[in-house]
C-alpha cells in the first residue's frame, strides 16, 4: 500500500505546482501516458504474487482516478485563470471613437422630391421629366398663356434669345405627356425650374413636382381626394387639415390653391391645382367632352422647408456640410 | 390692393366682421393677406381685374354673403355745358374702343382736397398730390376706371390715340425720359405724345398749382394694347394694372360724371359736354355661355340644386336663361373673364364652396398599370451608394460663369442666357465639376478637413440648333481622405480613393468597368482616366490640373469624376453565374516591368493565356527603389486558380504558372520571380 501512497502524493504536489496548461499536459503524460508512472505501476502488477494483485490493482486504479480528477480540476482552474488573464490584458477603452469613413448626407430637397414621387408612383403615376430648355409654345402658349397674358408677369423668365427659354414651371411636361400618350394618363413630373428672380425668399432655380391625371370621369372630388391623402402622408399627420380655396391658373379651370394647417397652427399654402382647362386638353389632342383631368403643382423646396423646419431658403442652395449633415439618417 | 372697410360698407347693406369677411373672400379666390385696422390687403389673381375697386369688391361681397348691393350716391345730371368742347383727332378703334374727354374750366387753383378723400386715399395706399389728381385716383379706387387729367393749357390741337413712332420719347409725370416702342399706345396732341395710354401721363401736360382748365380723359383701352408694356418700361402704375387686366367697358361715362361732380363740388368750374369716339358697351358680354347641369355635376362630383345655380349666377350679375338641363348665361360687362362653361362651373363652385366637395377615395392602379421606374431606381442607387462612400449630396445652380465653363469645355458653345441675374450665372453648364469644386472650396473655407460631394443633374450642350440635355452624376473629393481619428494617419485624398469610389458605385452591375489614360483640359495630364463600361465611354475621372488650383483657391489636390447616367442605363440586370465549390489555390508573383507599363497591361497579358481555372488576377503591391534598376517597378501579382471540376493539384497550378511567367517575359519583357508557395 504505502508504495502507491507516495506516487499519489508526488502527483498531487506536481499537479498543484503546475503553472500552465502545457505543464499540466506534461504531467498527464508523465503519470497516465503509455510510459507514465501510474501505467508502469499497473504493468508491474503481473510481477506481484497472485494473492496481492487484486488489492494492489484496486489501489492503483484509485490512484489513477485520483490523478485524473486532480488533473481535470487543475486544468479547469488554470484555463479559467488564463482566460481571466487574457481578458484583463485585452481591456479596451470603449469610449474611444469608432473608426470609419462616415457616410455622406442627403440633400433635403432631393429627399423630399423622392418622397413625393414615391407616394404618387404607388398610385400609378409614372415619372416624366421633359426638357429644362423649353420653347415658348410648351411653357406658355399650349398652357393657355398667350403672349401679353398678365399671367406671364408672374413668371420672370430667363430667355436665350432664339425663342427658347428656361422652363418657369414643370407644367410644360403636361403638354408633352398629352401629346406623347393617350388617356388614361397619370403622371408626375419632378424637376428643376427657373425664374429670373433672386432675393432672400426667391431662388433663380428651384424644384417643382407637377402632377396630371386624365381619365373619362375625373372630378374635383378626385383631385381633392388625391391631394388630401398625399398631404396627410407627406406630413405624416392623419389629423392635418387641408383647405382648397379658389385661385387662378390659365391652364386649369376651376383652379384652387391648397393650404394645410396642423393642430393650433396657421394655414400654410402648399400647392396649386385645378381641373385641366379644355383649351389645354385640346392642344394636347384630347377631346374635353370625353375626357377630363386634373393637374397640380408643388414647390419642393417649400415642402421640404415645412417638413424639416428650415426657415431660410438660401441654405437650400449653399450646400454647407454643416447643413447637409443633418439629413439622410435613418428617419427621413 | 387695399380696401378700406368703412368705404366698402357704404356699398353693401351689411358687412361681416373683418376676420370673417377676410376668410370668405380668401376661400372664394380673393386672397386677403391682412385685415388689420379695418383695411383688407388683397392679393388679386390676374383674372379678377373687376375687383380692383370698392364697387367691384362690394359686388363680390354681396354675391358671397346675404348682403345687398347699394349705390351710395346718385349720379345726377351734369350741369349744362358752357365750356368749349375739346377736339378729338384719330382714335385707333381696335386699341381704344371708347375714348372721351371733357373740358372743365374756371377751376379754383387754390382748392384743397377734402380731408375725407385724403383719408380714404391714404387708407388705400395712394399718395395725395393735387385735388384734380386726387379726385381721379379716388374715382378709380371707387369704380375701377382709371382717369387722367391733362392741363388743357398745355395741350394744343386735337387729341388722338395712336401707336408710338419708332424712337418716340416722352418725359413722364415721374420725370423719367422714356423711349417708346411702336407697339405702345400713346395719347398725342400737336404731333407730340402727351401720355402713354393707360399707363402714365406726360410731364408737360401735368396738372399743377396753376391749373385752372383741364381735359378729363376717360377711356377704354383694350387689354392687349396695354399688357406687357408697363413691364417693359419698368413702370407699374395703378392705371396699367387695371387696363392690362381689363376694365369694365361701361365705366368711362359713369366715371367722368362722378369725377366731374367731385371736382365741381370742391373746386368749382364750368364743364363742356363729353366728346367721345366709340359706342357705350352693352350691359352684358355679347357671347352666351351654355352651362349644362350634367357637366357641372361631372366636374364637381356634386349635385347642386338648379335653383341654387341660378341664384349664384344671378348674384354675380349674370343673366341666366333656362334651357332643358342647361342654362344660357350672359356675363355682366365687368366679368369679361367668363368665357367658357368651365368658368361658370368655377363660379358656381367657389360661391357654393369648394369645401362642400367631398374628397373621393384614391383609386389604386391595377397591378400592371404601375409603370416601371428603372430610371428612378438608378438615380437612387447612385445616391445611396455614394452616400455610403462618404459623399454628400449637393444641389447647385444649372448656370455658371462663362469663364469657368470655357476652362472645362473650351470647344463648347454654351447656351447663354439673354437676361442672366449675374455674370457668374450666365451660361448653362455642360459639366457639374466646376460647380462642385466651388462648393467643396466653400466648405474647406469653413474648416471642413475633408469634403466629398456629388450631384445628379442635367447638363446642357448643343446638337446643331437643338438643345441636348444629359443626365450626369458628378463628384469631387478634396482635403483629407479620412476624418481625424486615432490609430489612422492623416493623408490627403488621392486619385485611387476616388477611383475606388467609382468602382464601388458600379460594383454588382453587368458590363466590365475600365479606366484608361486620358486628356482633359482642366484635369491633371498624368492623373486622368476615361471611364468605360462594356467598352463604351461613360465618363471621366481625374485630379484638378495644378494650374487651376488658384482659380478655385485649392491648396491641395482635388479629385473629380463625372458619369453620364443614361449611358449606363442600357446595361441589363446581371445574369447569375455559379461559382466553383472546390478550394482555390493562390500564387503570388513579383513582376518587374518598365515604369511605363500600366498595371492593366500586366493583368491583360496574364489573362490573354485564357487559362480556364484562373479566376482572378490582382496587383496588390507596387515597389520601386532599392534592388531595382532605375526606370523599373515591381508589381506584386496575386493569382487565384480554382476549378469547377475538382481540387487543383499543385502540379497543374505550377504548369499554369510557368506559362504565365513565360508570357510575361515574352510580351512585356518582364523579369518574374515566384513567391514561396503558401
Amino acid at each position: 500500500m504505502p508504495q502507491f501512497e507516495s506516487l499519489q502524493r508526488d502527483a498531487d504536489a506536481a499537479i498543484g505546482a503546475a503553472s500552465d496548461t502545457a505543464e499540466l499536459e506534461r504531467l498527464r503524460v508523465a503519470y497516465l501516458g503509455r510510459k507514465g508512472k501510474v501505467t508502469a505501476a499497473l504493468r508491474g502488477l503481473k510481477d506481484l504474487p497472485g494473492d496481492q494483485r487484486p488489492a494492489a490493482g484496486a489501489e492503483i486504479q484509485a490512484v489513477r482516478a485520483h490523478v485524473e480528477q486532480a488533473l481535470a480540476a487543475r486544468s479547469a482552474a488554470l484555463t479559467e485563470a488564463e482566460t481571466q488573464a487574457r481578458v484583463a490584458a485585452e481591456q479596451l477603452d470603449v469610449t474611444l471613437a469608432g473608426r470609419s469613413l462616415p457616410p455622406g448626407a442627403r440633400h433635403p430637397t432631393i429627399l423630399t422630391l423622392q418622397r413625393i414621387c414615391d407616394w404618387f408612383s404607388r398610385f400609378g403615376y409614372g415619372t416624366h421629366y421633359g426638357p429644362e430648355i423649353e420653347d415658348d409654345y410648351h411653357n406658355f402658349e399650349a398652357l393657355n398663356i398667350p403672349p401679353q397674358h398678365p399671367a406671364r408677369a408672374m413668371h420672370d423668365t430667363f430667355y436665350f434669345g432664339d425663342g427658347r427659354l428656361l422652363r418657369t414651371h414643370t407644367s410644360p411636361v403636361q403638354v408633352r405627356a398629352m401629346s406623347d400618350g393617350q388617356p388614361p394618363i397619370r403622371m408626375i413630373a419632378p424637376g428643376r425650374v427657373y425664374r429670373c428672380d433672386s432675393d432672400p425668399t426667391h431662388s433663380p432655380m428651384f424644384h417643382q413636382v407637377e402632377g396630371l391625371c386624365i381619365e373619362e370621369e375625373v372630378s374635383m372630388a378626385d383631385l381633392k381626394g388625391v391631394l388630401t391623402a398625399f398631404l396627410k402622408a407627406f406630413f405624416e399627420d392623419g389629423t392635418i387639415e387641408t383647405r382648397f380655396r379658389t385661385s387662378y391658373f390659365p391652364f386649369t379651370e376651376p383652379s384652387a390653391e391648397v393650404d394645410v394647417r396642423r393642430a393650433g397652427g396657421e394655414w400654410l399654402e402648399v400647392l396649386g391645382c385645378g381641373m385641366v382647362h379644355p383649351a389645354v386638353l385640346q392642344e394636347g389632342g384630347i377631346d374635353p367632352e370625353r375626357h377630363t383631368g386634373f393637374a397640380f403643382g408643388m414647390g419642393v423646396e417649400r415642402l421640404a422647408m415645412l417638413y424639416y423646419g428650415i426657415d431660410d431658403l438660401r441654405v437650400m442652395f449653399a450646400n454647407d456640410l454643416r447643413f447637409l449633415n443633418q439629413f439622410g439618417g435613418p428617419a427621413q | 390692393m387695399k380696401c378700406d372697410l368703412a368705404w366698402l360698407s357704404e356699398w353693401v347693406t351689411e358687412l361681416p366682421p373683418a376676420e370673417e369677411l377676410a376668410r370668405g373672400l380668401t376661400l372664394a379666390g380673393l386672397e386677403v393677406d391682412d385685415h388689420r385696422d379695418q383695411v383688407l390687403e388683397l392679393e388679386l389673381t390676374p383674372n379678377r381685374g373687376d375687383c380692383l375697386s370698392i364697387r367691384g369688391l362690394a359686388r363680390e361681397v354681396s354675391a358671397l354673403t346675404a348682403a345687398g348691393l347699394q349705390e351710395p350716391f346718385d349720379l345726377g345730371e351734369a350741369p349744362d355745358p358752357s365750356a368749349g368742347k375739346p377736339e378729338l383727332g384719330t382714335i385707333d378703334a381696335d386699341a381704344c374702343p371708347y375714348y372721351s374727354l371733357r373740358r372743365i374750366e374756371g377751376i379754383d387753383p387754390q382748392a384743397k382736397t377734402p380731408p375725407w378723400i385724403l383719408d380714404r386715399l391714404e387708407r388705400s395706399g395712394v399718395r395725395a398730390h393735387h385735388l384734380l389728381v386726387d379726385v381721379t385716383n379716388y374715382v378709380m379706387l371707387e369704380l375701377g376706371q382709371p382717369l387722367h387729367a391733362f392741363d388743357a393749357d398745355a395741350v394744343s390741337g386735337a387729341v388722338s390715340v395712336r401707336w408710338a413712332q419708332e424712337k418716340e420719347t416722352i418725359r413722364t409725370l415721374d420725370e423719367a425720359q422714356l423711349e417708346l416702342d411702336p407697339d405702345m399706345l400713346v395719347i398725342a396732341a400737336d404731333g407730340q405724345p402727351i401720355a402713354v395710354a393707360g399707363i402714365i401721363g406726360g410731364a408737360a401736360s401735368a396738372v399743377g398749382e396753376q391749373t385752372t382748365r383741364v381735359f378729363l380723359e376717360s377711356a377704354h383701352f383694350a387689354p392687349e394694347a396695354i399688357a406687357g408694356r408697363a413691364r417693359r418700361l419698368k413702370l407699374h402704375t395703378e392705371s396699367s394694372r387695371r387696363f392690362e387686366r381689363g376694365v369694365d367697358p361701361r365705366l368711362p361715362l359713369q366715371a367722368t360724371q362722378r369725377a366731374t361732380e367731385l371736382i365741381l363740388e370742391h373746386a368749382g368750374g364750368q364743364v363742356s359736354e363729353v366728346v367721345h369716339v366709340g359706342q357705350q358697351a352693352p350691359e352684358y358680354c355679347p357671347h352666351r355661355i351654355r352651362l349644362r347641369a350634367s357637366r357641372l355635376a361631372k366636374c364637381l362630383a356634386l349635385e347642386v340644386d338648379g335653383a341654387e345655380v341660378v341664384r349664384i349666377l344671378q348674384a354675380l350679375g349674370c343673366r341666366v336663361g333656362q334651357g332643358s338641363g342647361q342654362w344660357e348665361v350672359s356675363a355682366p360687362s365687368w366679368r369679361f373673364d367668363l368665357a367658357i362653361e368651365e368658368d361658370l362651373i368655377e363660379e358656381v363652385a367657389r360661391v357654393y364652396g369648394y369645401d362642400r366637395i367631398e374628397p373621393a377615395p384614391v383609386p389604386l392602379p391595377g397591378a400592371w398599370e404601375v409603370p416601371p421606374q428603372p430610371w428612378a431606381r438608378q438615380l437612387e442607387h447612385c445616391r445611396s451608394r455614394l452616400v455610403a462612400c462618404g459623399y454628400s449630396e449637393a444641389v447647385t445652380y444649372s448656370f455658371t460663369e462663362e469663364k469657368l465653363e470655357q476652362l472645362f469645355a473650351p470647344e463648347s458653345r454654351p447656351w447663354c442666357l439673354l437676361n442672366p441675374i449675374s455674370e457668374d450665372q450666365a451660361v448653362m453648364r455642360s459639366t457639374l465639376i466646376p460647380s462642385l469644386l466651388r462648393v467643396a472650396q466653400y466648405n474647406l473655407n469653413r474648416q471642413q478637413t475633408g469634403v466629398r460631394l456629388f450631384e445628379t443633374a442635367k447638363v446642357f450642350a448643343r446638337n446643331g440648333e437643338e438643345a441636348r440635355e444629359t443626365w450626369v452624376l458628378g463628384g469631387v473629393a478634396c482635403g483629407m481622405a479620412h476624418p481625424l481619428q486615432w490609430g489612422a494617419t492623416m493623408r490627403p485624398v488621392d486619385f485611387y480613393d476616388v477611383k475606388g469610389d467609382v468602382q464601388n458605385l458600379l460594383r454588382g452591375g453587368s458590363g466590365s468597368l475600365e479606366f484608361s489614360p486620358a486628356d482633359h483640359p482642366a484635369l491633371h495630364p498624368g492623373q486622368t482616366a476615361d471611364i468605360s463600361l462594356g467598352g463604351k465611354k461613360i465618363g471621366i475621372l481625374g485630379a484638378l490640373h495644378p494650374g487651376l488650383h488658384d482659380t478655385f483657391d485649392f491648396s491641395g489636390p482635388a479629385i473629380a469624376f463625372e458619369l453620364e447616367l443614361e449611358a449606363w442605363r442600357e446595361f441589363p440586370a446581371p445574369h447569375f453565374s455559379p461559382w466553383p465549390e472546390y478550394p482555390a489555390v493562390m500564387r503570388d508573383l513579383n513582376v518587374v516591368v518598365t515604369e511605363d507599363t500600366p498595371a492593366s497591361a500586366v493583368e491583360a497579358c496574364v489573362q490573354s493565356l485564357g487559362i480556364e481555372s484562373l479566376r482572378e488576377t490582382a496587383v496588390f503591391d507596387v515597389y520601386r527603389g532599392k534592388g531595382l534598376e532605375a526606370g523599373t517597378k515591381s508589381l506584386a501579382l496575386h493569382l487565384i486558380f480554382q476549378s469547377f471540376s475538382g481540387t487543383l493539384k499543385d502540379r497543374e497550378v505550377d504548369g499554369h504558372l510557368e506559362r504565365v511567367i513565360a508570357q510575361l517575359e515574352e510580351l512585356l519583357g518582364a523579369e518574374t520571380r515566384q513567391w514561396a508557395k503558401p
